[in-house]
């Protein structure tokens, strides 16, 4: 059983159900950790976004900064407040008209001798800037603003080969800042400083601590997985940016991944199952059924196998086994015939077609006993046409043989439906025929005697009169069937005899010949 | 042979895309909206005396006069103007101005020929808000130089003085050199402007500031300058004629040495005519009249 195609099948199936099953549950089990690792890889990505953006930000800002630095009237009108002593009337003036347009939020023009030359309201960037410049020679850093950040680019105005200041450009990461990075970053933005969130776009976050735990931040008893943003040259002191995303919306995410891998799981493993299930049954009823015919076949049966509409392999290979057997029938029905045929032509005499010799010992055993079963008498009734040798001389074995048919004929019509009819010699014929008594053994005798004395057969134009001497005699039902037989025959030649040697064509009864020999004769005609 | 009919096609394409290639760039004067007008280009004032009289150039010719000036490609200045003469040719008619006066030697080798339009004052320009009025010749020279450096050495306010100078065509004389002869003289802390208008910002800017330009410039009404008398001269045509007021520059129209009929006859009616006349009375302008034509005898 366990080598079979079906058990095989069976065992796949399974197999893969419980392969595809363990696979899909062990990816729902670890698509948490997996969601939360990529969660991590997605923050640290949109924190380098950020990153690239500020970066962006800063050289466009510096950019500004030194197309205002090498404008020619920017660097006279410089020269003039710083060589000549002019106000910065003139240079505010001339920014507003040329650069006024430029999206930054501060602007200032520092003197090298620390006077300010244009913005000098910003007395706290004028500052910061020098105390930058003192320590870094970057053209780019932050400075705290408020609550926010402030970027600030700056660049050296030289004219005429001689440094006369710096111009500084600024822009504010306020909560506008925030939001508009929110809105391509998806999650929320931080400003921290002493552990205290000073802006977020989280709502409700301002004020709140800012502890880090593991990468994870929590505000509001919601947990976030948080990168920081790195800024240029930003003091340590000062405010920081971050990132950081919601684990509960990571986690929500992961619930609707859960329910897909499980409806998955379940589809999977269903439509493998029910495959499994179509697999086996294709195969196994038609392989199921070539075994059964196959297996008749080998205990010599042949049964007759139905034609299927499936034209797939086993389909085919259904009907070509129905079409063998189909024809194995068929030459089993030829040879059948032919045994038939052979067997007929072995206990059959092939001229008059009565059963022969042969067939008269393999019958008569089965006579006898019928006749010992149902207390009847088996006669034998040995007949031996007259002359049979002139008959030959004068008309040829073609007539003789007309003659030997036509009394073959005569038997046949004249016995009864179950007696058993022999030629057993050239021209002898016997017949058993079970009776109750000798009478209907010598009646019968005495019609088939006078039938033929009356039918004389008729060859070429020639009509040639017959006459039969006839023994009867019985078989003894006390000994085996084979030395019954040999007494039967022998008496009943006895009894022809006696029929031949007083003048033929007459019936005489063998019976009990030593005693009654006398009466035998007797019973001649 | 078939190879060279193809080098003949070639050779054809090349030519065309030439010359498409050049029309393109060639475009200035030869416009074709142009055709049949007498086209003149060159320093600023041109622009607007001439433009002032457009139609009564037109009588006095029959044809259209058509001016570029400070909106056009050929730029401003006296040297595009010397390029606009130099373009003259039959069928396409040309002249220019020079706010400048030319040398002998330039005349010459440029083949010009020089009319005399006007004599223009040299205006002093400073802030409106500045409370001088008037400075000296020697004041003026000496801010204009260095020498002086703050308003309050010549009865002002305790301001730096920003000079602020405009000193274009260095090799010829006249003009700016009415101040000081030599660019070299000028205070090198100043600002030097490369047009009329940066000198008016530049003014408006600086109110500690003082400049100069010639009296043809059309002040905005927004303009935060102001015009100073020099040792109490204004700049006017008539002080230009009695000889008091000091800076000035003449202003010409050049040909080449073969101008058109139509061109001479356009300048004799901007020397002579009575349209020319209000012009120049409207900006202080002295004609030099009768015509000078000043040339080099062949």
């Amino acid at each position: 059983m366990l080598s079979t195609y079906r058990f095989r099948l069976i065992a796949y199936t399974v197999l893969l159900v419980a392969f595809l099953t363990i696979t899909l549950v062990y990816t729902y089990i670890y698509s948490r950790n997996v969601i939360l690792e990529e969660a991590e890889n997605s923050v640290t990505n949109t924190a380098s976004l950020l990153n690239g953006n500020i970066e962006m930000e800063e050289k466009e800002l510096l950019h500004y900064t030194e197309i205002v630095r090498d404008d020619l009237r920017i660097k006279e009108y410089v020269f003039m407040i710083v060589k000549v002593g002019t106000d910065g009337e003139a240079l505010a003036s001339l920014y507003e008209r040329h650069y006024g347009w430029l999206p930054v939020k501060r602007h200032i023009v520092l003197g090298d001798n620390g006077r300010t030359l244009l913005g000098s309201e910003h007395q706290d960037l004028a500052r910061a800037l020098v105390n930058h410049m003192e320590v870094s020679g970057k053209q780019i850093f932050y400075m705290q603003s408020g609550k926010g950040l402030e970027m600030i680019t700056w660049a050296p105005i030289s004219y005429q080969g001689t440094r006369l200041g710096v111009v500084a450009l600024t822009h504010v990461i306020d909560n506008v800042w925030l939001k508009k990075h929110q809105q391509y970053s998806g999650g929320y933005l931080f400003v921290e400083n002493d552990s205290v969130i000073l802006l977020s776009t989280l709502p409700g976050a301002e004020s709140q601590k800012f502890e880090l735990n593991d990468g994870l931040l929590e505000v509001n008893k919601e947990t976030y997985q948080i990168r920081p943003i790195v800024l240029s040259s930003s003091d340590e002191r000062i405010a920081h940016l971050w990132y950081g995303v919601s684990m509960r919306d990571l986690l929500a995410k992961l619930e609707r991944h859960s329910r897909i891998v499980l409806l998955l799981t379940l589809s999977g493993a269903f439509a493998i199952l029910w495959m499994g299930l179509i697999i086996v049954r294709n195969f196994n009823r038609p392989l199921t059924e070539l075994i059964h015919i196959t297996r008749a076949v080998a205990n010599g049966n042949l049964p007759v196998m139905n034609q299927t509409q499936e034209k797939n392999e086993i389909g085919i290979l259904s009907n070509q086994f129905a079409e063998m057997l189909q024809a194995l029938r068929e030459k089993q029905e030829e040879i059948d015939r032919i045994h038939q045929e052979l067997e007929e032509s072995a206990i059959t005499d092939s001229l008059t077609k009565l059963h022969n010799r042969r067939y008269l010992q393999d019958i008569f055993p089965r006579l006898l006993a019928q006749a010992q079963r149902d207390h009847l008498f088996l006669s034998g009734i040995l007949l031996d046409l007259d002359h049979f040798k002139q008959i030959n001389d004068r008309h040829g074995h073609l007539g003789g043989d007309q003659c030997l048919t036509h009394l073959s004929k005569l038997l046949k019509e004249t016995s009864r439906a179950n007696d058993y009819v022999f030629r057993i010699g050239g021209e002898e014929f016997l017949i058993l025929s079970i009776n109750d008594s000798h009478e209907g053994s010598r009646l019968l005798a005495e019609k088939i005697r006078s039938t033929l004395e009356q039918h004389p057969v008729a060859f070429k134009d020639t009509i040639i009169p017959l006459t039969a001497s006839i023994g009867v005699s019985h078989g003894d039902t006390s000994l085996p069937p084979d030395e019954s037989l040999t007494n039967l025959l022998y008496n009943a030649d006895k009894a022809l005899y006696q029929a031949k040697t007083k003048g033929r064509n007459q019936v005489r009864m063998y019976i009990q010949m030593d005693e009654l020999e006398q009466s035998a004769w007797d019973y001649g005609s | 042979m078939f190879r060279s009919l193809a080098r003949k096609i070639q050779m054809l394409f090349i030519a065309l895309f030439c010359t498409t290639m050049l029309s393109g760039t060639n475009s200035t004067l030869a416009d074709e909206s142009h055709e049949n007008a007498l086209l003149g280009a060159g320093a600023h004032f041109a622009w607007i005396v001439f433009d002032a009289l457009k139609e009564d150039l037109k009588r006095a010719t029959g044809r259209d006069t058509i001016l570029f000036g400070e909106n056009s490609m050929l730029g401003v200045g006296c040297n595009a103007g010397i390029k606009a003469a130099q373009q003259n040719a039959i069928g396409h008619e040309t002249f220019g101005f020079v706010c400048c006066p030319l040398t002998e030697e330039e005349i010459e080798k440029e083949q010009l020929i020089v009319y005399p339009l006007a004599m223009e004052p040299v205006m002093i320009l400073t802030h409106k808000t500045n409370p001088i009025n008037d400075l000296s010749i020697e004041q003026i020279r000496k801010i204009f130089s260095g020498d002086v450096l703050n308003w309050k050495e010549v009865g002002g306010n305790d301001e730096s003085i920003v000079v602020v100078t405009r000193l274009h065509c260095k090799d010829r004389p006249g003009h700016w050199k009415t101040i000081l002869p030599s660019d070299k003289e000028f205070r090198q802390e100043r600002l030097n402007v490369k047009s009329a208008s940066a000198m008016v910002q530049r003014i408006n800017d600086f109110k500690s500031a003082m400049g100069h330009i010639g009296s043809t410039w059309n002040f905005k009404p927004e303009d935060q300058v102001k015009i100073i008398t020099v040792g109490g001269v204004a700049p006017t045509a008539e002080n230009l004629k009695n000889g008091t007021y000091p800076f000035y520059r003449p202003l010409s129209a050049i040909t080449t040495r073969n101008p058109s009929p139509d061109v001479v006859k356009l300048i004799k009616e901007a020397q002579n005519g009575p349209a020319f006349r209000r012009v120049a009375e409207q900006y202080q302008l002295l004609p030099l009249n009768p015509m000078r034509q000043v040339s080099v005898k062949k």
